[in-house]
């Protein structure tokens, strides 16, 4: 390791990836503005929290920076093992939260084992193609696939015993994204797809829970119950729906604030924000995710080695399809599953997922140089 | 550190580019959807928003009803209209306030207390202000609702009970439910859905049968615009079909009570401070159930303050508590039954052993008085059950000994709980109701040889002699006297004295009938049988019988007088202090050889069974003779008349 990449040395803040933290402080900046809109009437502390929530999240992503992220290649698969078997002592030790078993606790800090089995498929699949030879030239089939299949099924499943469905959809995207990346072969993706397309009808009857299948319901049809399951996802069209062009303006936004839109500082808070900012603000908003895939990209295509570049995608995908997924589900076009919009939603869990995430980004940026 | 790989890297380049592509494309597609909702929709969705509230009205679903074993109602389901205050809504608080006041003539601090909950409750927390609105204020506030805007009328069911106070220990009340038990009863009844300030039973039929008497709510979903006016749901089209959950009603229960029973039955206590419970003795129902003074249990389907709550709790004749199943007291000469049957069954007497009745009784060098101060002279059993006498009895109890005694009075259930009203939770194995006790019913107490040794209070011998007059360490409850003498008259059967009678669907269609349970039955020879009931027969038919006072003419009415004392009897004759005097007892069976009706009665410091507990014995007999004499000639007549009726009804 060369020792220029050190904190304090010039060279450490000229190669620093400003444009990917500044596109973060931004987002940032935009989603306390609109927690703030949210909670003021009733509930300031979340807003205070959410600042310190913060603060800290940039200093995990600076010491991400810091840390040389070929380390990681090492620590891959003792960290797997760990998250696995933290996923598995949660399932028989957790506490209970709404009747799923999500947390660990320890002593002040509830750990989220869930949370960090996203990182740790990442760093997993990463150091697993950093040394795969084969393939390359021709794409995966199935066969050079199955032992992926085994390192993101076994936390995916656990993950979904919990049950998160949410989380373990994650889990499965990402991990898709990073194949993919990896070269997967057209006629394996293919395969692949009409698998998806015969197996989901069939795990809907079968694995789904019965609340879980309700939601696949809902969101099929809302209209159904609209007290229930369909309130939500009612809700929150009428409430982006009725932010028209231009937005009903700052704090001024009636259906957070009369509370029809439910849990309006986190799983919803993009929908509080469209309806104060109208299209205009999606715009900004999806322009600022749009810049993020972008860096990231440019990162990913920078970095000098296999694993870097493996290891950037899998922290980009992280981010990106927690953006998708949950705007699309406050959008109505994807099922209500509980899933966080990145530096948005009030929470310090999924907050230091992504800053880690982002620590992992620049670390692999600050040492594009390093020839 | 190594790098990995670094040549492939080239080849990661190119694929990136279609992952970026990827996420480009999902984005993109949010946007659109963005667009559809915000620009092509945007109108519609702001004319939501705009001019409409959405409201989740709760349909509040009626307790079941309770009837009598005749079909009369005793419990209803009445609406009740409560205002609410959302302070988000008000235009001027303090105006819609003051509107309010004149109409319920709030006073200034009345007044002030509703402003300081309401502005300190949360912006669109609804708070409650008034309960249980009289239709003229309701018409008031109806008339002003649109000066109004921040108040809303909300409509619970809550009970409704027509007999006042008669009932209240037997059928319980209704309270709400506050959040120090909400969390408790979720826990433990997580199906039942409780919410705060639901109705909830508290004691009697109501708190056992809970879970059949409560109803489920339902809910709608209605559009209101901005001044809380009711919008026409078509214009909502976001609605598809039909959103609305009806309430559902709780099931109804029919009581094996006679309502008019137990009507003449408080109506025969007057003042008096006591119990009385009436079984049928071959089924086990219950047919009356009072427990006085009583209150009326209307009074808490509002919220009650806890002022009031407490004073209630605090009176001294603690109108709380249940006395026919939750208070213990020593059953006196009443006993003198079990003793006479145990006596003659183990042949420790027979019906031709007399004894001598001096007015005392000698043993070691203490002296037991009879009640009789110049003695009864000689008597044989049937006499001295007639005469109550006491020494006859101190013979007796010592010839069979105390554990004979004890297993005796176990025969005849005593010194249990009678578990009343279980029948209904009979087939369920686990039976979790069973822990929960009817009105927490005590189980009485019986001493053995082991307990007086282990005490070391008395001798064994003394003992002894005090349990053969069922005095002493021996108690009992009201309702285990009533099955005692229930037993004695239908062969030695003793019931867990049956409630319900069956469980019907609010039409009317009866779901399922209900049988009590038979928890033992013993065996008695014909000869103890025709004595024991020989003596509760001259009880009241002899001229020197006890309750002679008491005979109904034309009915073969039998009983047994019984004095349970409070304090040491020399001192209950010194004082003058009303709650010294000893309690009035009085067990009954009518008719003799084809029994009815079995009854238990006790009248606190009422000093004599004869004299204040008889009467309302023989007045719950009369009562109910007659009025099975008055159906029996009805039926026999029109006999297709009434079944055609029964037609009808159903």
């Amino acid at each position: 390791m060369k020792n220029s990449e050190g904190s304090g040395t010039p060279r450490f803040w000229s190669n620093f990836d400003w444009g990917l933290f500044g596109t973060i402080g931004l987002i940032c900046f935009v989603g306390l503005a609109t927690l703030y809109s949210s909670t003021y009437l009733n509930q300031r502390d979340i807003f205070i929290k959410q600042i310190i929530f913060i603060s800290v999240g940039f200093g995990i992503a600076l010491i991400g920076t810091i840390i040389d992220y070929r380390i990681f290649e090492r620590l891959a698969y003792p960290f797997y093992i760990l998250v696995v078997a933290l996923l598995i002592l949660v399932t028989l030790a957790g506490k209970s939260v709404y009747g799923s078993q999500r947390w660990l606790p320890l002593g002040p800090i509830h750990l989220q084992p869930s949370e960090l089995a996203k990182l740790a498929i990442v760093l997993v699949l990463a150091r697993f193609y950093s040394r795969e030879k084969v393939g390359l030239m021709h794409g995966y089939g199935f066969k050079e696939l199955l032992p992926v299949f085994g390192l993101v099924g076994l936390p995916m499943i656990l993950v979904f015993k919990q049950p998160d469905l949410g989380t373990a959809l994650m889990i499965g995207f990402v991990a898709f994204t990073v194949v993919l990346f990896c070269n997967l072969r057209m006629q394996t993706l293919i395969i692949f797809s009409v698998s998806v397309l015969v197996i989901a009808p069939i795990a809907y009857k079968f694995v789904l829970k019965e609340y879980q299948r309700d939601r696949v319901r809902t969101f099929l049809d809302p209209g159904r119950d609209p007290l229930g399951d369909g309130y939500h996802s009612i809700q929150s069209m009428i409430t982006v729906g009725s932010g028209q062009l231009m937005g009903k303006g700052y704090l001024k936004g009636t259906q957070s604030k009369l509370e029809f839109l439910p849990k309006h500082h986190t799983d919803f808070i993009f929908s509080a924000y469209a309806e104060e900012w109208g299209f205009m603000g999606s715009i900004f908003l999806i322009s600022l995710f749009m810049i993020l895939v972008f860096l990231g990209i440019d990162i990913c295509r920078k970095s000098k080695d296999k694993f870097g570049a493996v290891l950037a995608m899998g922290a980009l995908a992280i981010i990106i399809w927690h953006v998708i997924v949950n705007m699309g589900m406050e959008i109505g076009v994807l099922p209500v599953v509980g899933v966080t919009l990145p530096f948005f939603s009030y929470g310090g869990s999924s907050l230091i997922t992504n800053m880690l995430a982002v620590g992992i980004l620049s670390s692999v940026s600050i040492r594009r140089h390093i020839f | 550190m190594k790098l990995s790989d670094p040549y492939n890297v080239s080849e990661l380049r190119a694929r990136a580019i279609v992952v970026s592509v990827l996420f480009g494309v999902m984005l993109g597609l949010l946007l659109l959807r963005l667009w559809y909702l915000q620009i092509w929709q945007g109108e519609t969705y702001r004319e939501f928003s705009d001019r409409n509230r959405f409201k989740i009205e709760k349909l509040s679903a009626p307790r079941g009803q309770l009837l009598d074993r005749n079909g009369k109602l005793l419990a209803d389901s009445r609406p009740r209209f409560d205002l609410t205050f959302v302070r988000g809504n008000a235009q001027n608080l303090e105006y819609e306030l003051k509107l309010l006041q004149n109409i319920f003539h709030w006073t200034d601090p009345e007044f002030e207390k509703r402003m300081a909950k309401i502005t300190q409750a949360p912006m669109y927390q609804a708070q409650s202000i008034a309960q249980d609105l009289t239709p003229e204020q309701l018409a008031l506030v109806e008339s002003q609702s649109l000066e109004l805007p921040a108040v809303d009328v909300e409509v619970i069911a809550v009970r409704d009970y027509l007999y006042e106070d008669s009932l209240f220990h037997i059928l319980g009340y209704t309270g709400e439910i506050n959040d120090r038990e909400l969390e408790s009863l979720r826990l433990r009844f997580p199906e039942r859905n409780y919410k705060l300030g639901d109705q909830k039973g508290i004691i009697g039929i109501e708190s056992l049968y809970e879970g059949f008497l409560r109803g489920q709510d339902g809910r709608d979903f209605i559009v209101v615009d901005v001044k809380g006016r009711r919008v026409n749901q078509d214009q909502w089209r976001m609605l598809p079909s039909a959103v609305r959950i009806e309430p559902v009603a709780g099931k109804t229960l029919q009581l094996t009570l006679d309502q008019d029973l137990q009507l003449e039955t408080v109506k025969a206590f007057k003042n008096q401070v006591g119990s009385a419970v009436a079984i049928d003795p071959k089924t086990g129902q219950i047919l009356a159930y009072v427990s006085r003074p009583a209150l009326n249990p209307n009074i808490f389907t509002k919220p009650i303050s806890n002022s009031d709550f407490d004073s209630m709790m605090k009176q001294s004749d603690n109108p709380f508590l249940d006395r026919v199943v939750g208070e213990h007291y020593p059953p006196g000469s009443t006993l003198k039954l079990i003793m006479a049957a145990a006596g003659l069954e183990s042949g420790s007497i027979n019906p031709n052993t007399t004894f001598y009745c001096p007015g005392f009784f000698r043993f070691g060098n203490r002296v037991w008085k009879c009640w009789k101060h110049e003695g009864h002279g000689k008597m044989n059993v049937v006499s001295a059950i007639a005469r109550s006498c006491d020494v006859f009895f101190y013979n007796a109890a010592l010839l069979l000994g105390l554990d004979s005694m004890f297993s005796w009075s176990l025969r005849f259930g005593m010194g249990r709980r009678s578990y009343i009203g279980s029948e209904v939770f009979s087939d369920n194995q686990s039976r979790p109701d069973r822990l929960a006790r009817f009105n927490t019913e005590a189980s009485g107490f019986i001493p053995s040889v082991d307990w007086v040794l282990s005490k070391r209070l008395t001798s064994v011998e003394a003992e002894t002699i005090n349990a053969g007059i069922g005095q002493g360490a021996f108690t009992t409850t009201i309702i285990q006297l009533a099955r005692m003498i229930a037993a004695l008259g239908n062969g030695g059967k003793v019931f867990q004295p049956q409630l319900v009678l069956n469980a019907q669907k609010p039409s009317g269609e009866v779901i399922r009938n209900y049988q009590s349970q038979l928890e033992s039955h013993f065996i008695l020879s014909e000869e103890t049988k025709k004595a024991v009931l020989q003596g509760i027969e001259d009880v009241i038919g002899e001229p020197q019988g006890t309750a002679h006072g008491s005979r109904i003419p034309g009915v073969h009415f039998g009983g047994k007088t019984g004095t349970a004392q409070v304090v040491a009897l020399d001192l209950s004759k010194s004082s003058r202090r009303v709650d010294y005097r000893d309690h009035a007892l009085f067990v009954g069976l009518a008719p003799i050889d084809d029994p009815k009706i079995a009854v238990a009665v006790i009248v606190e410091h009422g000093e004599h069974g004869a004299s204040a507990a008889a009467p309302i014995a023989k007045m719950m007999v009369k009562t109910y003779l007659d009025k099975l004499a008055a159906e029996a000639k009805t039926e026999e007549k029109p006999i297709e008349k009434t079944e055609g009726k029964a037609h009808e009804k159903l």
